[in-house]
């Protein structure tokens, strides 16, 4: 939450000045936004457990990479009373990391001596959707730039390849493994969250124009461990995005 | 391989699922026709009843059990074995669940066309012999059974069968009733490794590698590549001597087993443990495979006596099960019972020998010199023999000073016999024990004195490693340092089992091993010099 914060503080500071100025009305009936753009911000979630072998507890840490990506989004809304409107965006994120895979494994002959175990699993695919209905108030601030201001809920919908098994290989005398291989599933969540933004247009003609969004959005999924425990992983981020900007 | 789950952990392990492998056929068998009894209709299962109840009145099924159920009250579960002519049928029999006189359940095979002659060509006395000359293993007194033997390729043979424990663990063989040739085998072993908990003679913490079993564990490694198992025979003296004459052998009844965690039998730990370890060590230290470099098996022996029985036994039994461990070649270990707490000889307390790690290894490198130089149990060679055995066991105690969390020291057997263990190597004397070749014992017992005289070797090797002064000579040695204590270790490896003869003398032992020095170290190395200098310090010249 403390990110949100600091990213919802940044956008009121640059806006509130033009907000105080601009009484313009907005005249425009609809819009549409189509961006790329890209989740600048990296992060990870991780999980961590421990298990029971060779009469000792052996412990596992799998990490979950979640690097910068591309996104498409694109959204619409309406005008429904004075510079206030409702629409709904959609954003795609996909990306692609390898878990970090460590953990120590007891060994056979002695207490206190574990193996230590590290590896990678194969490249697991993050798919994040967002659904973010939002409120949006229109700021004109001139003729040809709008700047409006967002937020409301998302609905995420997220897959993610999560490892359920890790095999590693051992052979006497036993002092190390050997990470072979990590077996992993896709698993899909669907979550409430909610997003606030921004969204600058520059009109190029009445009806057409380009711009870009800042956009916060966030949530909290659970992906199943195999020992059903929770994997909690953050969706969502900053947002930024450019593109085409249509107005009716 | 193992398999570890993200959470509770699978262990994927190789399972040693009892197999069959068809071997030979022998001549003079009919087909084999089965019937899979399973009525699925209550006509079927009456039809079933009666004829089993005829079949039971007619000498084809007999009953073997009839258990209690216990999870329902007032039913009974009986299993019935099928017979032709008085000889049982392999795999031929039904299990009918009785419910207070009203049969609820019945499922089973049977075998049909069963003409086979059941007149065996031999007797139990030449069909034991011959299942004993097929498996390598001798087991005395036991009588096979006749059977009829249905084959996988579809016929009936009429065979002596009997479980024999092999190398390979507990193998049914199936040998020809007539001509003693064997028809089948399976083996038995229904296990995979297990590493279990256990709590040694002092009360440490450990780990054991065991074989587990149906319900229970047993102190048979499966993780390490030799056989290494350890005989719980129970305090029985009897049986101990019989095994150490060949008169018997020992079965998988015989070995160490717990079921519980921890296992705290300390003897049968520590002794299935340090048997690990001692292999272990020359593996990691020599890289040598076990006693004979070609990973015989090792097997110890536990409880050979009853701890309590010592004031009734000999003193030449009390001198050897109680108060001593020993090696019989080839890979078998004794370790002494000790004495009860309140008991002590010249002031010490002895427990069971096998707590001792030092102790152990000392008799396992008993095993490596019988495999390699096999220094004459006499004399000088005798004590040579004895001061390698003293060598490679402290040897052991120091490798392993950082798992056990207790340093390593120069004395022998101090951790079962205390205080003060049974001698040192830093001062023999100080245990009545010569520490230079000048004041060796030269009579005739123990040998000729070879736990005395190994004193001499075995200050030449704390030297070379310590330094210091020879206690009786003042001679001064520069060792190699503690923390160089491994080239020592080779050195004296090197010379004792690889260039020594069985009858080397002390001057031999010097040679040789300043020749391994210089063969590992090169001839200016100050291992050399330590070797050299630590020889002369005792004498040997
Ligand atoms: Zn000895």
């Amino acid at each position: 939450m403390k990110r949100f914060r600091i990213a919802f503080a940044l956008v009121a500071a640059a806006f509130l000045p033009s907000l105080a100025h601009a009484q313009s009305p907005w005249l425009d009936k609809a819009w549409v936004t189509i961006d790329g753009g890209f989740q600048p911000s990296a992060s990870s979630f991780s999980a961590a457990s421990t298990f029971r072998i060779n009469a000792e507890a052996g412990a596992l840490n799998v990490s979950y990479p979640v690097t910068r990506a591309t996104q498409l989004d694109f959204g619409g809304g309406a005008r429904v009373w004075r510079n206030l409107g409702v629409g709904v965006a959609v954003s795609f994120m996909t990306q692609s990391d390898a878990a970090g895979i460590s953990g120590n494994v007891p060994h056979p002959f002695f207490f206190n001596q574990p193996r230590s175990l590290s590896g990678q699993s194969a490249a697991l695919n993050r798919q994040e959707t967002g659904i973010h209905v939002l409120a949006l108030w229109m700021i004109p601030v001139r003729e040809n730039v709008q700047v409006g201001v967002f937020g409301g809920p998302t609905y995420f919908m997220v897959k993610q390849g999560i490892v359920n098994t890790v095999s590693y290989s051992e052979s006497y005398p036993y002092d190390s493994v050997s990470f072979t291989t990590a077996d992993t599933a896709d698993q899909s969540k669907n979550k409430m969250g909610f997003n606030v933004g921004v969204d600058g247009t520059y009109l190029l003609s009445k009806s057409v124009g380009v711009g870009a969004t800042l956009r916060f959005s966030r949530a909290t999924v659970n992906f199943d461990a195999p020992d059903g425990t929770a994997i909690a992983s953050d969706v969502g981020g900053v947002q930024a995005g450019a593109g085409l900007r249509l107005r009716f | 391989m193992r398999r570890l789950v993200n959470g509770p952990v699978v262990v994927v392990l190789t399972v040693l699922s009892a197999w069959i492998a068809l071997q030979t056929r022998a001549a003079g068998q009919v087909s084999a026709r089965s019937a899979t009894v399973m009525p699925r209709t209550v006509e079927d299962l009456r039809q079933w009843d009666s004829t089993v109840d005829s079949m039971v009145r007619g000498g084809e099924l007999r009953l073997r059990r009839a258990e209690q159920d216990t999870l329902i009250a007032g039913r009974v579960h009986e299993r019935l074995d099928q017979f032709s002519h008085g000889v049982r049928i392999f795999g031929g029999d039904l299990t009918r669940q009785v419910d207070r006189g009203q049969t609820v359940s019945i499922f089973g095979v049977l075998y049909a066309d069963l003409n086979l002659d059941t007149t065996p060509g031999l007797d139990a006395v030449a069909a034991q012999a011959a299942i004993e000359r097929l498996s390598g293993a001798a087991r005395p007194g036991v009588a096979p059974e006749l059977v009829i033997l249905p084959t996988p390729s579809g016929t009936y043979a009429l065979t002596y069968t009997e479980q024999i424990w092999t190398d390979t663990g507990p193998v049914v063989y199936f040998v020809d009733a007539t001509t003693g040739a064997e028809v089948w085998h399976y083996n038995n072993l229904q296990t995979q490794s297990a590493v279990r908990s256990g709590k040694g003679v002092l009360a440490d913490d450990k780990k054991v590698s065991m074989l587990a079993t149906a319900g229970t564990y047993l102190a048979d490694d499966q993780l390490r590549p030799p056989t290494l198992r350890t005989f719980n025979l129970n305090g029985n003296l009897t049986r101990t001597k019989q095994f150490l004459n060949n008169v018997i052998t020992l079965g998988s009844s015989d070995v160490a087993a717990s079921s519980a965690e921890p296992w705290t039998d300390g003897a049968a730990v520590d002794a299935q443990v340090y048997q690990g370890w001692v292999y272990d060590y020359y593996f990691k230290r020599f890289g040598r495979r076990g006693l004979d470099n070609n990973n015989s098996r090792v097997l110890g022996i536990v409880h050979p006596a009853l701890q309590s029985a010592v004031l009734q036994a000999s003193s030449s039994d009390q001198d050897t099960f109680w108060l001593n461990a020993f090696y019989v070649h080839p890979g078998v270990m004794v370790y002494g019972e000790g004495l009860p707490s309140n008991l002590t000889v010249s002031g010490q307390h002895w427990t069971y020998l096998a707590g001792g790690l030092d102790v152990i290894c000392h008799e396992l490198s008993h095993g490596v010199t019988a495999y390699t130089s096999n220094l004459i149990y006499q004399n000088e060679s005798g004590a040579l023999n004895e001061a390698f055995s003293d060598m490679m066991g402290t040897s052991c105690e120091f490798f392993y000073a950082s798992v056990r969390g207790k340093t390593g020291n120069y004395l022998i057997g101090e951790d079962v016999v205390t205080p003060g263990g049974l001698r040192s190597m830093a001062d023999p004397r100080a245990y009545g024990d010569p520490d230079h070749f000048a004041i060796r014992y030269t009579g005739t017992q123990d040998h000729g004195g070879v736990h005395t005289n190994s004193g001499i070797g075995n200050n030449a090797f704390y030297l070379a490693i310590e330094g210091g002064r020879n206690r009786t000579s003042g001679l001064a040695v520069t060792g190699v340092g503690s923390a160089n204590r491994e080239q020592i270790e080779k050195t004296f490896y090197r010379a004792f089992a690889q260039l020594m003869p069985s009858n080397a003398t002390f001057a031999v032992a010097r040679r040789a091993t300043i020749q391994a020095a210089q063969d590992l170290y090169g001839a200016g190395s100050q291992v050399v010099t330590a070797v050299t200098q630590a020889w002369t310090a005792v004498g040997v010249n």
